[in-house]
């Protein structure tokens, strides 16, 4: 960290690379943070299982991603210290807890597991991101010179620490846990959509494809750091964390819209019903004649057959 | 402070409409004539379709109610909250013309508010084997009852959409001045 002494006070110098970097991770946890809110807010509303387990599942995401934050600053700030390993390391327990409800969530209508299945995966990826978060908790709190779980990379450019799980241990967490969740979400999506005819129907379910599809890569986006090399080089580093922290916000904006489709983006994706559209006379739709004798060129004014005095 | 209560009032006026009738008589397909302007296949409803139509300055909440025995017992909740009635009788189903009736007084007489608009539609007017006007008038005593509330009675066809426009036209007008 730099600082510098003018006229007797100390002023805290940070790169406009760092300062880059916390704004894009301060606009993910703000992001993550506000729709949580606005989700528990709709839980408030409707009172259902599915919204609640989806409020739980964005409220590990939000936590990841202000604990990411936090880590960030404290490194930026503070310095090196015990307590930004903590909060980065908390990210891959956040996510895999914030996975496991998302799970849960699309059993309700997308996966509908049996019973035995959904056990088998929520306690296999729970067991899996609570060992594997445990190791790597143990490695910072050892302050073990070598670490196994923990592999610790400065990001040029930025000059920012990444506590980030180890290309194994990675590799272990994500592999299983994205085979298990989200291809098999994926790809029951995709089956979905082309069925559906119901054009809201689908515009939500396409949502939600590309919410778990975001989710997927912002996951791989971060592991990409692993990679040798990649952190020494610093636009490479500005571009990845970018394009994590936008796809993270993406994701749960889509996932939002997909799974709550408010009033007004049903109207849109509808659009004009078409008698507003007959009213405003923008368009004229010719009526078939009808093939009774009776009702054949009867003229507007006489098709009604009795209007009340009133 | 009543400035402020203007200022921030919404202008859009928001009115609940009940679409009621018996099971058949095209209530549904009605509704989605209004919303796509085209003829589509339905099945029967169970409970209520819920659908929103905006205008400019007026947002109409449409309550479609499935027509089925085991439904009518929800009509009342609805129609009770409802700003505007529209009652649906299939014109090529004579023998259910009673029945209709019994219901459309029913539901005007003990489950809707007094004032309300109330639009009659004799739908599936496409069908050759149908009522004639004079007879549905005369079985529905639309003439000879004073009514306490502003009606309209339409020939329609959900299938053509002969009618639809007209008979919605003069109701959605109503809406804007009651």
């Amino acid at each position: 960290m730099v600082y510098s002494n003018i006229e007797g006070g100390i002023i805290l110098l940070v790169s406009a690379f760092t300062g880059y970097f916390l704004f894009i991770s301060t606009t993910a946890a703000v992001f993550s943070n506000l729709f949580t809110i606005i989700l528990f807010r709709q839980f408030l509303k409707k009172r259902t299982l599915g919204t609640i387990l989806l409020t739980i599942s964005f409220l590990f995401v939000s936590i990841a991603e202000t604990f990411t934050a936090v880590g960030q600053y404290f490194y930026v700030f503070i310095g090196d210290n015990i307590y930004t390993g903590y909060f980065e390391v908390s990210f891959i327990f956040c996510y895999g807890i914030a996975y496991v409800f998302f799970y849960y969530f699309s059993n309700r209508h997308i996966l509908q597991d049996k019973d035995f299945l959904k056990a088998i995966t929520t306690i296999f990826s729970t067991a899996l991101v609570s060992l594997i978060s445990a190791f790597m908790f143990s490695d910072l709190l050892n302050n073990i010179v070598d670490p196994v779980f923990v592999d610790t990379i400065i990001l040029y450019g930025p000059d920012v620490i990444q506590y980030l799980p180890s290309q194994i241990v990675g590799l272990a967490v994500y592999v299983p846990i994205f085979a298990l969740i989200h291809i098999r979400i994926i790809v029951r999506l995709i089956k979905i959509r082309r069925d559906l005819e119901n054009p809201v129907t689908k515009r939500g379910f396409t949502y939600i494809l590309y919410s778990v599809v975001l989710m997927v890569l912002s996951t791989l986006v971060a592991s990409f750091y692993i990679i040798p090399g990649v952190n020494e080089i610093p636009f490479v580093v500005g571009i990845l964390h970018t394009f994590r922290g936008g796809t993270a916000i993406i994701s749960i904006i889509f996932g939002y819209f997909g799974w709550i489709l408010p009033d007004w983006l049903k109207r849109r994706i509808k659009g004009k019903a078409w008698i507003v559209s007959q009213m405003k006379k923008e368009i004229t739709t010719k009526i078939a004649p009808i093939a009774s004798s009776k009702t054949v060129n009867l003229s507007k004014a006489d098709s009604i057959v009795e209007v009340s005095e009133q | 402070m009543s400035f402020l209560k203007t200022l921030f009032r919404s202008r859009t006026k928001q009115v609940n409409m009940t679409i009621c009738g018996l099971d058949k008589a095209g209530k549904t397909t009605i509704l989605n004539y209004l919303v796509r302007g085209e003829y589509y296949e339905t099945l029967p409803t169970m409970g209520v379709n819920r659908d929103t139509i905006d205008f400019p300055k007026l947002k109409i909440n449409i309550f479609d109610l499935g027509g089925q025995e085991d439904f009518r017992g929800l009509w009342n909740q609805i129609n009770e909250k409802s700003d505007a009635l529209v009652f649906v009788v299939d014109s090529s189903d004579q023998f259910r013309l009673q029945e209709s009736k019994e219901i459309f007084y029913n539901i005007v007489n003990t489950q809707i508010n007094e004032g309300i608009p109330v639009l009659i539609l004799l739908n599936k007017v496409d069908i050759d084997n149908r009522v004639s006007r004079a007879e549905f008038l005369e079985e529905f005593e639309l003439l000879q009852n004073e009514l306490p509330f502003s009606w309209a009675c339409y020939e329609t066809s959900a299938k053509t959409g002969s009618g639809i426009f007209d008979s919605f036209s003069w109701f959605i007008q109503t809406l804007k001045e009651v």
